[in-house]
Parts: C-alpha cells; structure tokens; sequence
C-alpha cells in the first residue's frame, strides 16, 4: 500500500475511488492474478503432501537429522 | 479504523517502503548467494553461502517480510484505501501473506542445509554434494513476486470489490428533494 492519490486524473482522489471504477465487473487482471495464484496455491499443497516440503530438499544421503553418511565424512 | 492524520500516515508510508523494499534487496542477495553455491566449485564457498543465507534469513527475511505485513495492514486500515475495497490492495496482502508463509516454512529447509554445511567434518565432496537449486528457485520466486507487488503499489490498477462498491455507495451523500 503506498501513499494516497492526488491527482484525481491519475489514480483517484483522498476517498480512495476512482473515476469509474464502479464498474460492476471483476478486472481481467483481478482474473490472472486469481488464477496464477489458485495454481500456485496448489504447487505448493502438491509439493507439501507429495513430501516435497521443508526439509525435503536435502541431497540423498543426508539425514534431516543433521548426521551424515560415513562415506561423506573425512576419515 | 479511523483515518489516520498526515504526519502519521506519512511515517507509516514511510517504514511500510523501507521494509517492503528492504525485503526486496534482501532477497536479491539470498538469489546472488544461492546461484553462487549452486555454481561454485568451491566447498568452502558452499558451507560459507548456506550459512549465509540462513542468517540473512533468520535476521533480515523473516524481521523484513512480517514488518511489511503489519505496516502495510496498518496503512491500509488507517486510510481511505481499506483493506477490502480495492482489489490491488487485497492482491498485495494475498501476496505478502503467502510470500510469508513459503518464507517461513523454507527457513526449516535452510536450517537443515545450514547445519549440514557447518559441520566440520563434512568432506569437500560431501559439502558439494549440498548443493541444491531449490534456494535459487525459491529467491527468484520470491524476487519475481516482490518486483509485482511494487508494481501493484506504484499502478494501483482499477478495480472495487464487491465490499469496496457497497462503501462507495454509503459515502455518496443523498441529494434533497
């Protein structure tokens, strides 16, 4: 959120309206931004129930228990 | 909430750009660290960056992301704008709400590749194997989502809610007969 319009012409006046944007219908740009949001929603369920969450982007062989295979180890 | 005076809306302006821009800069730098451990062939450069990057995390990130989050909840609940009227100010909170969320759950994915990192007795080809291209998918993400949340902020395109229309109508005073 930044600061509130001046310039009626701009971007609207101190009430926080704009000049016709009474307009009944939802922006198309409301509508992508809806959408590209719902499927990143569902990435992320997708990544967190496929067990693909915090924690789970460890290289194999590592333990999320912070121990570390022998053969990673110096002698 | 009632609007808030100039000198105060001003200074809340002011610390919501600071940490919202703040937050910005800090994930270019986590974006810069982790594409140089993911393309480093240099061990040390690797423990060096994930350390790095889980103390900018723990201590710019997440103060950063929820700074943002409250003042800009304050900014818009102190003003005109409302929080609920206008459709970029709700995208903008969706947006920082869930930007928030990833932040706070990947630090646990961080941690683990932090703590893996610091120990010392991790060979050269252990700690290379810690290398991951998950932080730089996550940075960039996260980039890409706060370059569009300012740009939101600075456009402010068009667009009332359904909320945001029902008030519209209340505040249009009624002619006399």
């Amino acid at each position: 959120v930044t600061d509130l319009p001046r310039d009626p012409d701009s971007s609207g006046d101190d009430s926080g309206s704009r000049p016709g944007s009474a307009d009944e219908s939802t922006p198309r740009w409301v509508k992508v931004f809806g959408i590209i949001g719902l499927v990143l929603v569902l990435l992320m369920l997708i990544a967190l129930l496929t067990g693909h969450g915090p924690g789970r982007h460890m290289p194999h062989g590592h333990r999320l228990d912070g121990n570390t295979p022998a053969a990673a180890h110096t002698p | 909430m009632k609007n808030m005076q100039p000198r105060l809306r001003k200074f809340a302006l002011t610390a919501h750009i600071t940490s919202s821009v703040g937050w910005l800069g800090a994930v270019a730098v986590s974006l810069a660290l982790a594409v140089a451990c993911l393309s480093t062939r240099d061990p040390e450069l690797v423990r060096a960056a994930y350390l790095t990057m889980k103390l900018i995390g723990w201590v710019v990130l997440v103060p950063l992301s929820l700074a943002s989050l409250l003042t800009g909840l304050v900014q818009s609940l102190g003003t005109t704008w409302g929080l609920f009227r206008h459709y970029w100010v709700l995208v903008k909170l969706l947006m920082n709400l869930f930007a928030s969320l990833v932040l706070l759950m990947y630090m646990q994915t961080l941690g683990y590749l932090a703590d893996a990192a610091a120990d010392t007795t991790l060979s050269s080809a252990g700690l290379l194997e810690l290398r991951n291209p998950s932080p730089v998918l996550h940075s960039a993400g996260a980039l890409l989502l706060l370059i569009v949340a300012v740009t939101l902020s600075v456009y402010k395109p068009r667009g009332l809610t359904r909320y945001g229309r029902r008030k519209q109508q209340e505040q249009i005073p009624v002619s006399p007969q």
